[in-house]
């Protein structure tokens, strides 16, 4: 069976005030360094296993040169098997896309990118503290077509405090009409340790009531089917054939291996993260060990769990047949009694093939979630 | 013998350092030395600590040798330090025959500290007045003095200046412990009379009881009844504190101790309750016994289901070292089956919540306390109503009376007319007002127990600074206006908000207290409707609208765990709410009505 490969690049020229992801901000020197510690964890992590997708994320990824691109791409396929169509994606961010490191990176083998728009309102940008203007977003976005990028996603925020509906409504209208192959779409999540999180908190800013909120997804879910953009999970969107595949192997729960710090894997039913510390990561690998500071290894039960959840962000929802073949018990084995009661309630529907949420449950999916949930499985 | 003993106790307010002087007095007399010594081994429950509160009584036997050498017995006994026990305290009283009057030399007289020696005095106790840290730089015990002799009226020329924490003055206590309070005059051939005046309950003698010989002796092997409950028992072992328990051969007149006769419960030994000799006993009782009647009431109910039992359980075991508390199980529409339970007043209630949490590891759903009502019916016969969701319809009610109280409160003079403000919101009727000296007051006001149940004592203390102290008293029911107020969450009657209130406040406290509903009940998958009525008639409707956002936005690989476990805090958050129908209502909800600003 393939498996995912995520890599996360943790370097950023600056931090935006939303984020929490780990990341450093970008120094040339830290950047080989840490470009030599990649290639040694994938040395000792790869024996050969196939990978059919390749995820560079971060931080910022676009901050590596192509050389360094093609370096850490060379690297992985030394010690992984990638196969012939093998996704690749690079996460970029606007203001470090220019038309000749886009042609180097479609000439690596890069074929997807996901353009981290968040949103074209100038006045929006400031309270998310993004580098780049809208102007640069959208001439990114051409500069990426124009090198040959079929595959693009942009993702798009929305809940921003100072954002009104039609905000919204511009910033995806403007996009959906691009020809893009792919939409995220998300609900902005504030976390105490942020910037905009302590603004937030302090009362600087004020976040849009929640209905509002609500009226933003449903109206975006409604808007852009009709320009061909489906939406297939509860935050993603994509042309038919086009959904991001590398997310879907999280979704179904499959297995991966990430690299690089703060980076996470799932083999076998263990997942594992490594340390969100370049240095704790450094010394690590120099010792030979291994930079995992997190470990779990879930039960039956609670792998179950997961992989319930996890499918039913998919509008497909959760195959009976997958399920079956995965655990050797029917769904309705394990979950019966909270099946029938979410489809009593009408908070879970039946497919062909299994179940999957409701339309007017998609923006209530932890309710749904929740009620799967067991005392701790781990 | 009997000259050579001295009974007493220490009246103080909380903070004026009780605990600390009981604790110099214990080791002075060497009773325990400073390696035996726990710090203030009197309040040696947690909870007592943690509040800096007495609930139950300690009693301590020290030996003194005096300046002139003759050697004496004084027991210190206990007494607990809050207006809910004041029946308790006038027992603890009533076994003495002097009491030392610790006054704070920086704050002076509180409600608390006047309310016990007016008590102290009705006994005729002597009493000692001492001013205490006076080693702090704001201490002037000059004014203090005066305080004591305009307030209480009596001399305090010879106060004792005291610092418990630096041991100043300790001596000289325990001298004047002998000299000025008389010993006891019981009759030691008369036949036998013992005071009780506290109890608990051991797992392996069955009940101790705490005691004061009056009259003739105690001693083991002795048949004795309890005049007021008639229960006859065989004495297994008597002895004193020290404040361990020691056997004696016996108990003197006028000596102070424990009683174990196999007593299996401490309804058996009721607090105020003569003990005499089963036969050729005394005639005539001591003075003073009364029952003690629960005068606040809240349902407790399990969170989960499961736990009834261990809460029946646990009740029964609090039961057995706690005669005041009183409960009958009880069947809510919403929340189940529990417990209605009776209690002394506010800090009894939330005492025994505290430890049934915390001893016996139970989740508890407490509805808002109430009192009792009594409500004549139209055909003259009286009931007492202890659940307002009881309360008969109003057709058949005649009329209803609900218990007032005196409440004295001393408070500085800037802030009389904020008492006045607040005494009048709780629909006070105000009685009279003394100056203590040119700038604090006692305020007498007659009010409603019910209002002191609200946020009352919250409010005094943030209308004065925290400056104000309170006391009151029970003087009887007083017929009023009342109605019952419903609250209706999703058309249905939440019999645990039900309420009951003054004619004229239920508008006001009906939409505050669905607005403040509003804001606890969490937003639901439907609208949900609340609404406040008095009979069939809905006077105040507010709405939870419908939930149309719960959702994690993103949920990538390396994200799994952790959003794994916010939903499982989600979960849990959930199962700590009451499922009352089709709607999710967090605890809070239930105390509401204590919190609402009319």
């Amino acid at each position: 069976m393939a498996i995912g490969l995520y890599i996360h690049v943790p370097f950023c020229r600056q931090k935006c005030a939303y984020c929490d992801f780990y990341s450093l901000p970008v120094r040339a020197e830290a950047v080989e360094r840490y470009l030599q510690l990649l290639l040694r964890e994938a040395a000792m992590r790869g024996t050969g296993q196939t990978v059919n997708t390749v995820f560079l994320g971060g931080g910022t990824p676009s901050l590596l040169t192509a050389q360094q691109v093609s370096t850490v791409l060379e690297g992985v396929s030394r010690y992984f098997c990638l196969t012939k169509d093998v996704e690749i994606t690079l996460e970029a961010n606007p203001e470090t896309l220019q038309p000749a490191n886009l042609t180097a990176y479609r000439q690596l083998g890069i074929n997807r990118l996901s353009i981290g728009v968040q949103t074209l309102s100038p006045r929006l940008l400031l309270p998310l503290g993004r580098r780049h203007t809208a102007q640069q977003a959208l001439d990114a976005i051409e500069w990426a077509q124009g090198a040959g990028f079929d595959n693009i996603s942009c993702d798009l925020i929305y809940g921003i405090p100072g954002q009104s509906l039609a905000d919204w409504q511009q910033d995806v209208r403007m996009l959906a009409t691009r020809g893009l192959a792919h939409l995220s779409l998300y609900s902005l999540e504030i976390y105490d340790a942020t910037p905009l999180g302590q603004t937030i908190a302090d009362g600087g800013l004020q976040l849009p009531a929640d209905d509002l909120v609500a009226d933003m997804y449903d109206w975006a879910r409604l808007y852009l089917p009709q320009q061909g953009l489906e939406q297939y999970e509860i935050s993603n969107f994509a042309r038919p054939g086009r959904e991001c595949r590398h997310n879907l192997n999280y979704w179904h729960n499959g297995e991966y291996i990430g690299l690089g710090p703060a980076a996470c894997s799932y083999i076998q039913g263990v997942r594992q993260c490594n340390k969100a510390d370049l240095k704790a990561y450094e010394q690590a690998l120099e010792a030979g060990r291994s930079a995992v500071e997190f470990c779990e290894r879930l039960d039956e039960e609670g792998t179950a769990v997961e992989t319930v959840i996890l499918a039913l962000r998919l509008n497909s929802g959760i195959n009976k047949e997958s399920f079956a073949q995965r655990f050797g018990r029917d769904l309705e084995d394990v979950f019966g009694e909270e099946i029938r009661e979410l489809l009593q309630k009408g908070w879970l529907e039946p497919t062909e093939q299994g179940y999957r949420l409701p339309w007017h449950m998609r923006p209530l999916a932890n309710v749904v979630f929740t009620s799967f949930l067991r005392t701790s499985n781990t | 013998m009997q000259q050579n003993i001295r009974n007493f106790c220490i009246i103080a307010h909380i903070d004026h350092g009780k605990s600390t002087l009981a604790d110099q007095l214990i080791q002075v007399t060497g009773t325990l030395s400073k390696r035996q010594m726990v710090e203030q081994v009197l309040d040696n429950m947690d909870l007592e600590r943690e509040r800096g509160i007495t609930i139950k009584l300690q009693t301590v036997r020290l030996r003194y040798t005096a300046a002139h050498g003759q050697e004496y017995i004084l027991n210190l006994i206990d007494t607990p330090g809050h207006v809910d026990f004041s029946y308790e305290v006038s027992r603890s009283l009533a076994a003495c025959e002097g009491a030392l009057l610790v006054v704070d030399a920086v704050q002076g007289i509180e409600a608390q500290t006047l309310a016990n020696v007016y008590l102290a005095l009705e006994h005729d106790l002597a009493i000692i007045p001492v001013i205490n840290k006076i080693d702090l730089p704001a201490a002037d015990p000059e004014r203090v003095k005066r305080e004591i002799e305009d307030v209480i009226g009596i001399d305090a020329e010879n106060a004792i200046l005291c610092s418990a924490k630096e041991g100043i003055g300790i001596e000289e206590i325990l001298e004047r412990i002998i000299t000025d309070i008389p010993a006891p005059s019981g009759n030691p051939d008369a036949p036998l009379r013992a005071l009780i005046f506290d109890s608990f309950y051991d797992d392996y003698r069955g009940v101790i009881t705490y005691l004061r010989v009056v009259d003739g002796a105690l001693a083991p092997g002795m048949k004795i009844r309890m005049m007021a409950t008639g229960r006859e028992f065989e004495v297994d072992e008597v002895g004193v504190f020290t404040p361990s328990m020691m056997p004696l051969p016996r108990l003197e007149t006028g000596q102070v101790g424990y009683m174990a006769a196999s007593i299996k419960n401490v309804k058996d030994t009721q607090v105020g309750d003569t003990i005499t000799l089963a036969k050729n006993g005394a005639e005539v009782p001591l003075p003073g016994y009364k029952k003690v009647m629960p005068m606040v009431y809240c349902g407790l109910y399990p969170i989960d289901t499961v736990q009834y039992e261990e809460l029946r359980t646990a009740l029964d075991k609090l039961q057995l070292n706690d005669a005041s508390l009183v409960y009958e199980p009880e069947t809510s529409e919403a929340l189940g089956f529990g417990f209605r339970c009776g209690f002394l007043g506010l800090l009894h209630m939330e005492v025994v919540q505290e430890r049934l949490e915390r001893e016996y590891g139970l989740e508890l759903l407490t509805t808002a306390p109430n009192t009792v009502y009594r409500a004549t019916l139209t055909d003259g016969s009286v009931v007492y109503v202890d659940n307002p969701a009881h309360l008969p319809p109003p057709g058949k009610l005649a009329s209803l009376a609900e218990p007032f109280v005196r409440a004295s409160i001393i408070v500085p003079s800037e802030f009389i007319g904020n008492m006045m403000e607040l005494a009048k919101d709780k629909r006070g009727v105000f009685v009279n007002m003394d100056y203590l000296d040119t700038s604090r007051v006692v305020l007498t006001y007659e009010l409603p127990l019910s209002e002191i149940l609200y946020d009352f004592f919250d409010q005094l203390k943030s209308r004065s600074k925290g400056y104000a102290s309170l006391d009151y008293e029970m003087i009887g029911y007083r017929e009023a206006e009342l109605e019952k107020l419903d609250i209706l969450i999703n058309g249905e009657v939440l019999d645990a908000l039900s309420t009951i209130v003054h004619k004229d406040r239920a508008y006001t406290k009906g939409k505050a207290l669905v607005e403040r509903l509003r804001r606890i009940i969490p937003r639901q998958l439907f609208d949900v409707p609340i609404q406040a009525a008095v009979g069939n008639r809905v006077i105040a409707r507010e709405t939870v609208k419908a939930l149309r956002k719960d959702v994690l936005a993103k949920c990538y690989g390396g994200d799994i765990t952790r959003k794994r476990k916010l939903l499982e805090r989600q979960k849990e958050g959930k199962k700590r709410m009451k499922q009352v129908g089709s709607v999710e209502i967090p605890q809070e909800a239930f105390m509401a009505v204590l919190k609402v600003d009319e």
